[in-house]
C-alpha cells in the first residue's frame, strides 16, 4: 500500500524522537520542589486566606489552642524558681536553657535590624544544585520564581504564583507577641489548608476519608521556617519568630554550626511526627536565614534537599530573568 | 503533595514523561528549551496535581501554552544569531536514513520552517495522532483551519531541501 505524505510525516516525527528519553530524577525533583513550594505557600498565602475568611489578626488570639498543644515549653524547661524566703511574696525567675539562650540572642540581632525598602525583595538562592531565585512583589505578595534551566539552560519565564507571601501591609498587621503569633501561624495554616483541600464529590470514597491532622507543633514550626525563608519578613517578625521556637519543646539548637558555604551559623531543627526533619541555618550577627534542608521521611523516597541563600536585594523594579542567555 | 501524591506524581513521569518530550523536542527548536519546556510541564502539572483529572491532557495543553508564550516573546525581542542552523551532518541521503540522529537536523530545520501554529498542527496531529476535532480544541481554531493548516504544513515540508530526498525516494517506489 503506497505511503501517503502524512504517513510519510508521520514516521518521521516518530523515528527522529524514539531515542529522546527524560532525565528519570527530574519528576523526582520537581516533586521535591513542589513539596517545598506548598510549605513555604503554606505560610504565605495563608494571610489571604485567612482574611478571606474572615480571620482577622486581632482575633486569631482567641482561636482555641487544639488538642495536643504544648505552647510554652522549649529545648528544655524552663524553670520557674522561688526566690523570696523572708515571706515576701516570691519573684519569679525563669532560667532559659542554652537553646533557648541562643534563640534570644537570635531575636535581639534580628531585632536591631533595619527594614529595608524598595517593592520587590529578590532572593538568590541555590536550590539542590540549582541555581534559583525568587522576585516577591511586597506589594501583591506574587513571587516570580527563575530557576536555572535543566542541565544548565535558560530557564524561560518565571511561573509568578499569586499570593505567594505575604504583602507588606499584612507583614505589618501580624502580632509580634510571641503567643499570639504562634496561635496566628496555627489559623493562618488553617485557614488555608481548608482552603486547599480538594473538593470532592459527595459520595466519592475519597471524601470519606477524613485526613489525619497535623500537629501542631509541626505546624508551628514550617510556618516559622517558611517566614524566616522569606526575604520580604521583616526584622521585628523575624525576632517574634525566634521566640515563638524558644517556645517549643523539642526544637534543637547548635549556636556553633556552619552551613555548606562554612559560614558560622546557629542550627535550629525540628523532627516532625512524620519524621521529617527541618533544619534552619541562620546567621548570628542578623538573624538572617543561611540555609534551609529538608530531610523527607524514608517512606517519601525522596533525596534531601536544600535552599542555599546566596544574596538578597531590594529593588524599586523588577529584575529581569537572572538565567535568560 | 503528600507521599502518595509524589508516588502517583512519578509514576506518570516515568510513564508519560518520554512520549511529553519527544513531544516537546517537536514543538521546539532545539533541545535545551525542549527539556525546559518539559521540566516547567511537570512542575505545573505538579502544582495541581491533586485536582487535575487528566493529567496527559493537562501537560499536552500547558506544553502548548508555554511554547506559544515562549514563541511570542521572542517575537517581540530582537532577531537573535544561531551559533549553527541545524542542517549540520547527517544527510538523509547518505548512508541509512533511518536513524534518528542523521534525520533529526534535517527535521528539525524543516520544522522550525513552519509557522508555530502549522508546527503544533503537525506534532498533535501526525505524533500525538489527535484527531482534527481535538487538535481544533487544543490550539482553539476551527476544524477547517486545522485541515487546511496541516495540509499546506505538509505542502511546505515535502518541498524543505532537507526533507525532500525522503519524499522523492516514497515517490519513486509507487
Amino acid at each position: 500500500m503506497p505511503l501517503t505524505d502524512e504517513d510519510i510525516v508521520r514516521d518521521l516525527l516518530h523515528r527522529c524522537t524514539e531515542d529522546v528519553h527524560p532525565d528519570g530524577s527530574v519528576a523526582a525533583r520537581v516533586a521535591q520542589r513542589q513539596r517545598r513550594k506548598e510549605i513555604r505557600r503554606r505560610a504565605g498565602s495563608a494571610i489571604a486566606a485567612g482574611a478571606a475568611l474572615g480571620v482577622a489578626a486581632g482575633v486569631i488570639i482567641a482561636v482555641q489552642p487544639r488538642g495536643g498543644d504544648a505552647p510554652a515549653v522549649a529545648t528544655g524547661t524552663p524553670s520557674t524558681t522561688p526566690k523570696a524566703a523572708n515571706g515576701a511574696t516570691p519573684q519569679a525567675t525563669i532560667t532559659l536553657t542554652a537553646g533557648q539562650r541562643v534563640l534570644y540572642q537570635l531575636s535581639a540581632a534580628a531585632a536591631r535590624q533595619q527594614a529595608t525598602t524598595g517593592r520587590y525583595v529578590t532572593l538568590y538562592e541555590k536550590e539542590d544544585g540549582n541555581l534559583d531565585t525568587n522576585v516577591i512583589d511586597t506589594q501583591t505578595g506574587t513571587d516570580y520564581g527563575y530557576q536555572q534551566g535543566y542541565n544548565g539552560a535558560p530557564s524561560g519565564a518565571g511561573t509568578p504564583a499569586k499570593d505567594f507571601s505575604p504583602t507588606a501591609a499584612e507583614f505589618a498587621d501580624m502580632p509580634l507577641d510571641p503567643a499570639a503569633l504562634r496561635q496566628s501561624l496555627i489559623a493562618y495554616y488553617d485557614a488555608q489548608a481548608a482552603a486547599d483541600a480538594p473538593k470532592w464529590p459527595k459520595g466519592s470514597p475519597a471524601a470519606r476519608v477524613t485526613p489525619r491532622p497535623t500537629p501542631v507543633n509541626d505546624i508551628v514550626f514550617s510556618q516559622a521556617m517558611s517566614f524566616l525563608w522569606n526575604p520580604s519578613t521583616p526584622p521585628q517578625l523575624r525576632a517574634a519568630l525566634f521566640k515563638v521556637l524558644a517556645g517549643m519543646p523539642g526544637v534543637q539548637v547548635d549556636a556553633s554550626a556552619r552551613d555548606m558555604l562554612g559560614r558560622a551559623a546557629v542550627r535550629i531543627s525540628w523532627t516532625a511526627s512524620d519524621t521529617t526533619v527541618y533544619t534552619v541555618y541562620e546567621n548570628p550577627a542578623n538573624g538572617t536565614v543561611l540555609e534551609q534542608t529538608y530531610k523527607w521521611p524514608a517512606a517519601m523516597d525522596l533525596a534531601p534537599g536544600y535552599d542555599l541563600m546566596l544574596r538578597v536585594t531590594r529593588t524599586n523594579t523588577i529584575p529581569p530573568d537572572p538565567y535568560k542567555s | 503533595m503528600d507521599k502518595r501524591q509524589v508516588r502517583a506524581f512519578e509514576g506518570f513521569a516515568a510513564e508519560s514523561g518520554a512520549e511529553l518530550l519527544r513531544i516537546a523536542t517537536l514543538l521546539t527548536p532545539d533541545p535545551h528549551t525542549a527539556e525546559d519546556v518539559y521540566q516547567e510541564t511537570l512542575q505545573r502539572l505538579a502544582a495541581r496535581w491533586s485536582r487535575v483529572e487528566n493529567p496527559k491532557a493537562f501537560c499536552r495543553q500547558v506544553m502548548l501554552n508555554i511554547v506559544r508564550d515562549q514563541a511570542r516573546a521572542k517575537a517581540r525581542r530582537p532577531r537573535e544569531l544561531e551559533l549553527f542552523d541545524g542542517t549540520e551532518p547527517g544527510d538523509p541521503r547518505s548512508a541509512d536514513p533511518h536513524t534518528a540522529v542523521e534525520l533529526r537536523p534535517s527535521l528539525r530545520a524543516a520544522l522550525t520552517s513552519l509557522g508555530e501554529q502549522q508546527r503544533a498542527v503537525v506534532v498533535l496531529r501526525y505524533f500525538d495522532d489527535r484527531s482534527e476535532d481535538e487538535v481544533a480544541r487544543l490550539l482553539g481554531i476551527t476544524t477547517g483551519t486545522v485541515k487546511s493548516t496541516a495540509s499546506r504544513a505538509i505542502a511546505h515540508l515535502r518541498a524543505h531541501p532537507g526533507l525532500a530526498a525522503i519524499f522523492a525516494a516514497s515517490d519513486s517506489r509507487l
